[in-house]
Parts: C-alpha cells; sequence; structure tokens
C-alpha cells in the first residue's frame, strides 16, 4: 500500500514537472562563479509556484550549501557538475541534523537530484582549507586524529524528514566527509548512481539511516570508508524495508555494512546481485553492539575478489543503554568469494588502516556474547578461496579449550573483522551463536595454515551440511573444531 | 622609572591598537576579483565581533562580494588600491529595500567604512546588476526590483564612513535610517552614468556631520528627512552647486 503510494507520488511528480533552466536564474557555468544564492532563489521560486525540474545544462557550476525544497528535482544534465567551492565558509552546518553539506533537504516531499550530472565536493581542497582555519584559530574543533570533525566537513547530501526521494543517473564524488545521507526519510530510491568517494577520510558510499522503504539498484560504489551503511541512530526507530539489488561495490572499509551505530534496529532488508571487489575489511559486516538488533535479513547473490574478509556478525554491548539486543534471521547464500593474500585496497586514495596486527588472515567471524546470543542463521552455497598460509610463529592462536575460552569477548569494543587479532580458524570462527545452519559450504585454502578450517565454541544446534573443505599437505589434522558446541542434523 | 612605565603603557597601546588589526587573508578571503568572497567576509566579520572587535584590512586588489553583515566593534578598511566590488548576481544581496547593500549593519554599535588616505573603492556592479534585476523581473522569478545600495546602516550608533569612493551604485550610494553619531567624511560619489545611481539618504537619524563629499549621480545627490542635529558642511554635486544642512 505505502509502496503503491509512493510510485503514485513520484509518478505524479513527473507528469505535473515543468522545466526550469538554472540559466534563466542568471546562474554561470563557468567553474568560478559562486551560485549558491541563485540556486536558492530558483529552487524557493520553483517550490513556490508549483514545483518542476531546476535544469543545469553542461558546465560547471560552483556553490555552497543550498536546501532542496518539496516538489523540486535538481536535473543536472550530461556534462553538468555542481562543484563546492571548496571554501568552507560557503557552507553551512545546520543545527537541526547536526550536519555539514552541500544539498540539505529537511522535511520536504517529492524531491530528487537526476539527470547524468555529477556533484563533486571536492573534498580534499575543502577539508584541507578547514583544517588551515582550525590551525589559526578561526574555526574551533578537537581535530580528533589531524582531521576535522566529520560534522564540520561538508557531506554532499544530506536530506533528513524527506518522503520520496528519488537519486537516479548521477554521479557523486568526493565528499569532505559522508557522501549522502538520508535520515528518517521515507520513500528513498537510488537507481543508476555512481559514487566516487575517496578524497578524504570518512567518505562512505550512502548512509541511510533509520528510513523506511529503500531501494537502491543498479550502482556503482568507490569509497574510502564503508559503501552501502545502514544505521540506526534513534531508539525509537528502525531502519527497515530496504531493496539493495545488482551493484558493484569497491571499499577501503566494508562492502555491506549495517552498524556500527544501532539503536533501534534493522528490519526486512533484501540484497541481491553484488560485486564486491578490492575491499580492504568485510564484504558483509552486520552489527548489533547498541542494542538495536538485527532480523529478517537475505542477502542473496554476492562475488567477491580480493577482499579483506567475507562474512562478520557480532553482537556487542557497546552502548546498548539498558536495550537488549536481537539479532535473528538472517540469511546469506549463494555467496562466491575470494580472500586477499595481502592488502586488497593498497595503492587506493585513502586506504584502509594497518589494525590489530599481528594477525594472520582472518576467517569470517559470527561471534556474539554469552548472553547476548546471534540466533537463526543461515550460511548457504557459499564458497570461500583462502590463501592460508596461516603461520603459527607470527600470531597464535590454539584450539585447546582454555585457549579458545581465553579469547577475549570484548563486548564495548568497535565491531571489526579483525577486532580479537588472531582468532583459531583460517575459514569460520563460532562462537556464541544457536541455530547455524551451514549448508553446503565449500572453504578451500591455497596453503597450508596452523589453523582448522572451522571453530565452534559456544555454538549450539549447529547444522552442517554437505560441507567441503580443502586445504593442501593438512595431513590428519582436525578440520571443524567444536568446543562446549552441539550440532544437529 | 616613569619613562619606563610610559613606554610601557605605550607598547600595550600599540600591541592592542595591533592585535585588533586583521589582514582579509587569514580568512581566505581572495583579491583576484573572480572569487566571490561573501562567505569569508562574514565569517571574518563575525569572528572579530566575538573576539573584541577590530579592523578588516583589505589591501590592494578587487575583492568579490555580495552583502556581508557589519557587527559592532568591527571595522572595514580599504587600503590603497583596495576594491570591494559588489557581485552582479541579485540573489546575492539580502535585506529589504531600504537596507540591501554589499556592506551592510542593522542595529550594531562602533561600525564603520573606511578608506586610506582618498584610494578606497566600493564598487556596485551598476548597468550589469540592473540588466540581471531586470532580466529576473521580466521572468517573474523576483517580484521587486531588489536593486541594492553599497553601504547601508540601519539601527546603529557611532558609525562612521570615511575617506572611500563610492562608484557604480545601482541605487543609493550611502543609506543611514535611525542611527545615532554618524560621521560621513571625505567621500566621493560617483553613478559614473547608472541611471538609477543616488547619492545619500539620511533618516531619522541624530548627531550627524557630513563633509567633504563630492557627489555625481542621477537621481537626487542627497535626501535628508527628519534628522536631528546634523551638520553638512562642503557637499559639492558635479554641477557645482553645494548642499547645505536641508536642501530638499
Amino acid at each position: 500500500m505505502l509502496t503503491s503510494l509512493i510510485l503514485l507520488l513520484i509518478f505524479s511528480v513527473d507528469v505535473h514537472a515543468k522545466d526550469f533552466n538554472i540559466a534563466g536564474f542568471g546562474a554561470r557555468n563557468d567553474g568560478v562563479t559562486l551560485n549558491t544564492n541563485i540556486i536558492q532563489g530558483a529552487i524557493d521560486y520553483i517550490t513556490g509556484n508549483g514545483g518542476g525540474r531546476l535544469v543545469f545544462d553542461s558546465g560547471v557550476y560552483v556553490t555552497g550549501s543550498i536546501y532542496l525544497k518539496s516538489n523540486v528535482i535538481l536535473y543536472l544534465k550530461e556534462g553538468a557538475e555542481l562543484r563546492s567551492s571548496g571554501n568552507p565558509f560557503d557552507f553551512q552546518k545546520n543545527k537541526y541534523t547536526g550536519w555539514t553539506s552541500m544539498i540539505f533537504a529537511i522535511k520536504q516531499s517529492n524531491i530528487g537530484i537526476m539527470g547524468k550530472g555529477t556533484i563533486n565536493g571536492l573534498g580534499y581542497v575543502t577539508a584541507n582549507n578547514l583544517v588551515t582555519y582550525i590551525h589559526l584559530g578561526l574555526v574551533t574543533d578537537p581535530l580528533n586524529l589531524d582531521r576535522p570533525s566529520e560534522v564540520n566537513r561538508p557531506a554532499n547530501i544530506d536530506f533528513k524528514e524527506c518522503t520520496n526521494i528519488k537519486i537516479t543517473g548521477i554521479t557523486l564524488k568526493n565528499p569532505a566527509s559522508w557522501n549522502q545521507i538520508y535520515d528518517q526519510c521515507r520513500g528513498v530510491y537510488v537507481d543508476n548512481i555512481r559514487v566516487d568517494s575517496k578524497s578524504y577520510w570518512n567518505n562512505d558510499g550512502i548512509d541511510i539511516v533509520d528510513c523506511d522503504g529503500v531501494t537502491i539498484k543498479n550502482s556503482s560504489f568507490d569509497a574510502a570508508d564503508d559503501v552501502l551503511c545502514f544505521k540506526s541512530f534513534d531508539p525509537s526507530k528502525v531502519c527497515q524495508n530496504v531493496v539493495v539489488d545488482s551493484c558493484v561495490v569497491r571499499s577501503s572499509a566494508n562492502g555491506l555494512k549495517f552498524g556500527s551505530t544501532n539503536k533501534g534496529g534493522f528490519k526486512n532488508f533484501k540484497i541481491t546481485n553484488l560485486q564486491i571487489f578490492n575491499t580492504y575489511r568485510s564484504a558483509i559486516a552486520l552489527e548489533d553492539v547498541d542494542g538495536g538488533g538485527i532480523n529478517n535479513i537475505l542477502i542473496d547473490g554476492i562475488k567477491a575478489y580480493n577482499i579483506g574478509n567475507v562474512i562478520f556478525l557480532r553482537v556487542g554491548d557497546r552502548r546498548s543503554e539498558g536495550r537488549t539486543p536481537s539479532f535473528s534471521g538472517v540469511t546469506i547464500r549463494n555467496i562466491y568469494a575470494e580472500i586477499a593474500s595481502s592488502k586488497p585496497d593498497s595503492g587506493y586514495r585513502y586506504e584502509g588502516p594497518f589494525e590489530d596486527l599481528p594477525r594472520n588472515i582472518p576467517p569470517s567471524v559470527i561471534a556474539g556474547l554469552p548472553e547476548w546470543r546471534i540466533k537463526n542463521v543461515t550460511l548457504k552455497n557459499i564458497e570461500i578461496v583462502y590463501p592460508g598460509g596461516g603461520n603459527p610463529h607470527y600470531a597464535f592462536r590454539g584450539i585447546s579449550k582454555q585457549e579458545l575460552e581465553s579469547i577475549p569477548e570484548l563486548p564495548y569494543a568497535y565491531p571489526e573483522f579483525d577486532m580479537f587479532k588472531e582468532l583459531p580458524a583460517w575459514g569460520f570462527y563460532v562462537r556464541h551463536a544457536d541455530h547455524i545452519s551451514f549448508d553446503h559450504i565449500v572453504l578451500k585454502s591455497k596453503e597450508k595454515d596452523y589453523r582448522p578450517a572451522i571453530v565452534l565454541d559456544d555454538a549450539k544446534g549447529i547444522q552442517m551440511k554437505d560441507t567441503k573443505i580443502s586445504e593442501p599437505e593438512n595431513g590428519k589434522k582436525k578440520e571443524i573444531i567444536l568446543n562446549n558446541s552441539t550440532t544437529t542434523k | 622609572m616613569k619613562t619606563v612605565k610610559i613606554f610601557i603603557l605605550f607598547l600595550l597601546i600599540s600591541l592592542s591598537v595591533k592585535a585588533n588589526d586583521y589582514k582579509a587573508s587569514l580568512f581566505g578571503i581572495k583579491s583576484d576579483g573572480i572569487t566571490n568572497n561573501t562567505g569569508s567576509i562574514q565569517k571574518a566579520i563575525d569572528y572579530i565581533s566575538e573576539h573584541g572587535g577590530g579592523t578588516l584590512i583589505f589591501y590592494v586588489g578587487r575583492y568579490l562580494t555580495g552583502t556581508v553583515q557589519l557587527k559592532s566593534n568591527v571595522y572595514i578598511k580599504l587600503e590603497e588600491g583596495a576594491v570591494l566590488v559588489g557581485s552582479q548576481t541579485p540573489y546575492d544581496y539580502f535585506g529589504t529595500n531600504d537596507n540591501r547593500a554589499i556592506v551592510e549593519a542593522n542595529g550594531q554599535t562602533n561600525v564603520g567604512v573606511l578608506g586610506e588616505g582618498s584610494d578606497g573603492v566600493v564598487e556596485g556592479a551598476g548597468d550589469i546588476l540592473v540588466k540581471n534585476i531586470n532580466n529576473l523581473l521580466k521572468a517573474g522569478y523576483i517580484k521587486s526590483s531588489m536593486a541594492p545600495g553599497l553601504i547601508a546602516f540601519t539601527n546603529c550608533a557611532n558609525v562612521s564612513v570615511s575617506s572611500l569612493n563610492l562608484w557604480y551604485g545601482p541605487y543609493s550610494a550611502l543609506t543611514l535610517i535611525n542611527c545615532r553619531t554618524v560621521t560621513v567624511k571625505g567621500i566621493s560619489i560617483d553613478g559614473k552614468g547608472i541611471s538609477s545611481s543616488g547619492g545619500i539618504f539620511l533618516k531619522n537619524c541624530q548627531w550627524v556631520t557630513v563633509k567633504d563629499l563630492f557627489v555625481k549621480v542621477n537621481r537626487k545627490p542627497m535626501v535628508s528627512e527628519d534628522n536631528q542635529f546634523l551638520t553638512i558642511q562642503k557637499v559639492m554635486t558635479d554641477n557645482g552647486t553645494s548642499l547645505s544642512a536641508h536642501p530638499m
């Protein structure tokens, strides 16, 4: 019902769209003229006069912060670029959203950015100019990690509490912070966009926060930080009813990331047909560390090459604040992945940092807490090729009961695939989890590894069907180790 | 001992004066005539006002801007060869028909725009801006003219405007409404043939001194309404008319 209503709204906007060329308002596409107030004047006029498309012909339109308003579509024709001035003083930090951005929209409906053009945040320039002003004392910022706070650097898009958003066809590149944020929006439709987001730290691909009704499809992402990011900032909200289909992903962090902030939970996701490559951390990271919950998630069809890790499922107790997490009902199937033997994102701008060394190449991880368990996960038809070669003289974790139970729980730590440093398996490490189904899982190690393929520790009702493990020269090594765990048929 | 004390006092005074001067480049303000500096100049004004006041100094160059709002205890100073250039974009100006201008202040104390000698220039966008406004009017995108003045003070106290050239103004060059204790001196206003160019508009002000002015504009050189304690000395128009306190 809601979907059809949204479709109807999209349809009606398109039908009645009237075109207004930005040139008519005096904008210059010369790459020099600051068009902020002209674009704003045009948006204000169009929203007050029945709505329509604000059309940008080919050329470079320099701008600072603008506010998109109801029934206005920014339509960027091929070759049209909305470009940051590079001057942080041309950008606003919005008190309501708490972010700095080029394009804001707050409590608006039927809005969009469409066409074949580009939004270019000129992030490296803008961020470094801001750093200079902070050092001069003109702007107050603690410069943690020698960078301005994320909320003080302009994102490309920051939409909050908007309804019926269309982002199609465009290229979003070089933000100074996160790239595109949709927070508590209903009806977000993203189709056929390209994201090139590696001009500065924290350059995400797309951030969907506490939204209801989201489609992301046919798009490609190349980002320094997490790419497909789902978050829940508000404990009273849920990030839900999300479809992702046919996207190509490259990240110096995680490809698909649920979290880390997850206060209200993630529910009803269907993610299909992703290609993930040269990605430093996990292809799939589902994190429930703030008590929000993760329920009814289907991830179906991923091909991943040259990545740091495939699956990382985690329940923690970082900022639960009285909430109890519920991680249940996750299906991950039809996955083929090749794990990198060296740094997968080497050479990319703002490549991911080395962390938690020394460690051999980590396994996929399913790790709850003793009292907060990961439940009902189905892993089906998954093939993972590992480089192997885990060297016990470099880093070692043994498989005795005592050694396994001495692995720290780290409930308060930031969730990340390598957070436990060395783990005692090369394929899968499962701890504090119930009713995990391994159905036709193929694990291949290219070289001998000192560790077994799979370690189950405090895992109950684990189903293993048709598991195939291959590792050269593994002799009589037991590849599946159970500690305080039970399996069923 | 006494000399030392006086010397230290002098040093302190000179230091404090120096500390209140801010060069425009500190805030990333560009002198190239094409970078729109509105955001940076406004940041500079806000910063200076929040840090005890001072003078924002522009050295030689062309500084493009839209409306900037002066704040209490902040002065803009245009050194030799410095030109504050008004944007050609009507949307870059804010305010009401009375106080829309390149440099504007409302409800502030101790504010001013000062030149050095008589070389500082505030330059309106003149005919191009008028044309752009007319295009927007014709398209129906705006309802009223939006023509900005060059400098406008409303509801301010202790206002100084001195040693400046005010050129190419598409509207009143200098507007003062409901201000107290105002000094305007050593100003050359030249509309440079802009048909809508005006001179000084003075209304509801008290304790105003206007002296040593040359005014060459297409509309009235001076409009003065309901002012008290107004002193006018040596205000000449281009045809040799000397304006007195209540010439209109």
